[in-house]
């Protein structure tokens, strides 16, 4: 109730601005920003060479500095970007990578854990599933399908709802985690469907990296009886085989009180839940690699009770649950052949299932039945990509992609009595040939250029071509200017839901997005690192579910919604001596559809983040500190919901007693009271979020 | 509906005087970005040769901390001969880091190494990794002699080398085998080993 204005208009004063931010006003500050930022940035460049080391022979003097200084500076790369290693400088897109290291300073549980702490981006939830939003896009009631979730190239989104799985959901252990590649901006000139925002390519720990003999435990317990367990082992043995297998288990009974507000815009009367919200998970991990050929696989499951009443199920009602189960197995070679040639082929099945559990009272004479909604889909592809590099300037990667969906079914009925409302199985198949080019022009000018070519048995083609021009002036800067062009495929449940009050379109084309941006990286005085962007992205043929024509008033999907986003970030990370270090951020972006010139709704104009690291004992006690800011957001009744500020802090240490990490983390730190918009298809406006929590966990390597 | 939510269009974009506004703004905005990176050129750290640059401050640190028998440095200022084995870009760095430097009094030198060449006595020798050779070679090619064996390879340190650079997150790191180092008579100083990640080496079946 205290986070929303109230409907008849007064304004409330929203966190932090007191006025409405324009594209003008954006480049002034910006424009400011780097006018008042030059003098200081100078002056701290050359106070640190002048106190830190002369120049030699043009070049910083790499000698005069300690072994500590020497293991503290980065060159950090990026696979996910061109599909092959490079520096974060020359990939054609404006990259954040979240190391494992950041997973245990900052305390991050999952993956949507690590994602609200990058920049531009913020996480929503709904108490059953985390949304992901990207530079201002997060619509209530989508799945998630316009970002692409990868887990080492293998994409982890599913084919009926295109969801990714963000929290205790997604199939991989955080732990298991060497590094989070953010890639914002369209992908599908190389990756195909949902690489629409970006792409966030998960890179798992190699074997060798398991313990010194191989072996890991981990445990943890947390606010709310929250437990975990984790037994890892791998290895690299002297034939050259390596071995990574792992298996985790967690448990929660979730948050004792939830209460929802009630709504004058849904007519919701409120509601307290009570011991609903409990979860439990497990997965397992395997990777067998020898001499460039990897044999992956994995398996997870999380059951979770449902303390709302999604899709207008019952309130309060024990029976609401659901649980998701996703698997895959994937062969992969990786092979460089003579005359410069370097082949990759991978084939892989995959294995989706998700059981809902709803209560629904019909009214009389039923009264209340459990509705149950449990589609299965399964698939098998292969990927073969060559790549050669040419007359020293050219790196032509080429790559064919096919894929069968043999099953995709769906299924949704009552239990008792039992009517079943839709029973629909279906296959299809998409193939993908896609070309990239990386000329280096001049030493240090890159045109990186590609385009990829899809066909669904669905709705057809579509192709989709990118463009980056990226220019290293002086040794420390780096300009690029890109644009691509980035599609999302209908899915099944948008093609075939169909039933008493929805149906289903076989006519849906994918949405498309335009993307331009452009980027400044600049590294200072070794230690800092400053990127700066602005971006224009326009969003077409958004699927957007709506009430049918007068014929036939049942719910559809159309491609109706078109969205212009633009906006700009910036974000400056800083490393120091003994592990100190600080990465701060911050984005605007103004996301208006089109149709009605209106703001989208969950969508926060300002986005900011900050970590901090500090050292409490040099190389081996840290304290992590994360400020995560978000301002107003409009709930999908138009309402404003007011912005929030939340702080997690993290202490986290490891070799103090040998063989043994410990870390102790409090989040949300102030017990801030926030909800998150929730969508349209909810009785309630707005679902509440955890308060103060606390973790301590313990890692021992053998 | 609230009016706040309207994006109130700022003066109708076909005016000229949003167009001059338009212009003038983006105008400003690159040259000021062009004048920040130019004055920021200064810290010239190219990601392509920084790796290098890193592992011969790394080397001058060696050289610093580690102890040669008197046979091998029977003077006071004799030099310490660094060999570096193939590797157009790691000699580079090396060559313009240690050149003309001294550590103890004692001046570096920096010779090439050929891969399939004999090898000449040096102090350090640093195997790049298009040298491709393994460890193991390397080390039965140089028998007794007293040099500090690195290398960048998987699991150097752990093979037949002394020192393995080695990546961690973003940055490099140390295998430190001391095991290997007393094999070759080098002593080396706590101030090393107690940032190297200490390993030992393992025997192949």
């Amino acid at each position: 109730m205290k986070n929303k204005s109230s409907p008849n208009g007064r304004i409330r004063r929203r966190l932090g601005c007191a006025v409405d931010w324009r594209w003008r006003d954006l480049v002034q500050h910006i424009v400011s920003v780097f006018c008042l930022a030059l003098p200081a940035a100078h002056a701290a460049d050359t106070a640190s060479l002048a106190g830190a080391a002369p120049v030699v022979n043009g070049s910083e003097d790499f000698t005069a500095m300690s072994l500590e200084e020497l293991g503290s500076i980065r060159v950090p790369t990026v696979v996910g970007a061109s599909k092959h290693e490079q520096k974060i400088t020359e990939a054609p897109s404006s990259v954040t990578i979240v190391t494992k290291q950041d997973i245990k300073e900052y305390g991050y549980r999952t993956l949507a854990d690590v994602l609200n702490g990058v920049r531009g981006l913020y996480v929503t939830y709904d108490r059953g599933y985390h949304f992901l939003g990207i530079r201002g896009v997060n619509r209530l009631g989508d799945f998630g399908g316009r970002t692409l979730i990868n887990i080492n190239g293998h994409r982890v989104n599913e084919p009926i709802f295109d969801s990714s799985f963000l929290g205790y959901d997604f199939p991989l252990d955080v732990d298991l985690i060497e590094r989070v590649e953010v890639i914002r901006g369209p992908g599908s000139s190389l990756y195909g469907n949902n690489a629409f925002f970006g792409i966030i390519n998960v890179v798992t720990r190699s074997g060798r990296d398991i313990g010194g003999k191989g072996v890991e435990a981990s445990g943890s317990f947390g606010q709310w009886d929250s437990y975990s367990g984790r037994f890892s082992y791998g290895n690299k043995f002297t034939n050259g085989v390596e071995l990574l297998l792992s298996g985790s288990y967690y448990e929660s009974a979730g948050n004792p009180k939830l209460v929802f507000p009630p709504s004058s815009a849904t007519g919701f009367p409120g509601a307290v839940e009570r011991n609903h919200d409990g979860q439990s998970a497990r997965n397992f991990f395997a990777s067998v690699s020898y001499n460039g050929l990897t044999i992956e696989g994995l398996y997870g499951r999380r059951d979770k009770e449902l303390p709302n009443g999604p899709y207008a199920a019952e309130f309060n009602d024990g029976r609401n649950k659901l649980w998701d189960e996703r698997a895959y197995a994937e062969v992969r070679y990786s092979h460089d052949l003579p005359h410069d040639y370097h082949v990759l082929a991978r084939a892989y099945f995959d294995h989706y299932t998700y059981e809902g559990t709803f209560a629904f009272d019909y009214g009389a004479p039923i009264g209340l039945a459990v509705n149950r909604d449990t589609p299965l889909a399964q698939w098998a592809g292969g990927e073969i990509q060559v790549s050669k590099t040419l007359w020293d300037k050219h790196r032509l990667t080429l790559g064919v992609e096919g894929r069968y969906d043999l099953e995709q079914h769906q299924e949704n009925f009552d239990v008792s009595p039992p009517v079943t409302y839709l029973d629909l199985s279906k296959s299809l198949y998409s193939v993908g040939a896609y070309a990239q080019d990386e000329f280096r022009i001049l030493k240090n000018l890159t045109l990186n250029a590609g385009v990829r070519y899809d066909f669904f048995s669905t709705f057809g083609s579509t192709v989709n071509p990118r463009a980056g021009l990226i220019y290293e002036p002086w040794e420390s800067s780096t300009f690029k200017a890109l644009y691509g062009q980035a599609y999302r495929a209908p899915n099944a449940y948008e093609f075939d839901f169909d039933n008493v009050n929805y149906r289903g379109n076989n006519d849906l084309k994918p949405e498309t997005i335009r993307s331009y941006e452009l980027v400044w990286e600049q590294t200072i005085a070794q230690n800092y690192r400053l990127t700066s962007t602005l971006f224009y992205d326009q969003v077409e043929d958004l699927i957007t579910q709506d009430v049918g024509p007068a014929t036939d008033p049942r719910l559809v999907f159309n491609n109706t919604d078109s969205v212009d986003v633009k906006g700009g970030g910036l974000e400056l990370e800083g490393h120091w001596k003994h592990g100190f270090r600080a990465r701060a951020s911050y984005t605007f972006a103004e996301a208006v559809d089109n149709e009605t010139g209106r703001l989208l709704e969950n969508s926060p104009k300002h986005v900011g983040k900050l970590q901090l690291t500090m050292p409490i004992y040099p190389e081996k006690a840290f304290a992590g500190f994360e400020l995560i800011a978000s301002s107003a957001r409009q709930t999908a009744q138009r309402n404003e919901l007011s912005g929030h500020v939340l702080a997690n802090v993290t202490l986290f240490s490891h070799q103090i007693a040998r063989n043994l990490e410990v870390s102790a983390s409090v989040y949300n730190v102030f017990d801030k009271k926030y909800h998150d918009p929730a969508s349209p298809d909810f009785a309630q406006e707005l679902n509440p979020q955890d308060g103060r929590t606390f973790r301590v966990k313990l890692t021992y390597k053998f | 509906m609230n009016p706040r939510d309207l994006r109130t269009p700022w003066p109708t974009p076909r005016s000229p005087r949003f167009q001059r506004r338009a212009w003038l703004a983006a105008l400003s905005a690159v040259l000021a970005l062009l004048w920040a990176s130019w004055s920021l050129r200064a810290a010239e750290s190219s990601s392509l040769a920084l790796e290098y640059k890193v592992k011969a401050g790394y080397l001058f640190n060696f050289a610093k901390f580690v102890e040669w028998p008197t046979a091998a440095l029977p003077e006071t200022n004799s030099p310490i001969v660094v060999g570096v084995m193939d590797g157009a870009e790691a000699l580079l760095a090396i060559q313009q880091q240690l050149q003309g430097k001294t550590v103890n009094h004692r001046p570096l030198q920096v010779k090439t190494i050929a891969a399939d060449g004999p090898i000449t006595a040096c102090h350090i020798l640093f195997v790049s990794r298009s040298a491709g050779q393994a460890a193991a070679e390397v080390r039965q090619a140089l028998g007794q002699a007293a040099t500090l064996l690195v290398g960048e390879t998987e699991q150097f340190a752990e093979r037949g080398g002394i020192i393995g650079f080695v990546r961690e997150e973003e940055s490099f790191r140390i295998h430190l085998n001391l095991e290997a180092a007393t094999r070759a008579g080098l002593k080396v100083s706590a101030r090393l080993s107690s940032i190297a990640k200490l390993v030992k080496t393992k025997r192949d079946n």
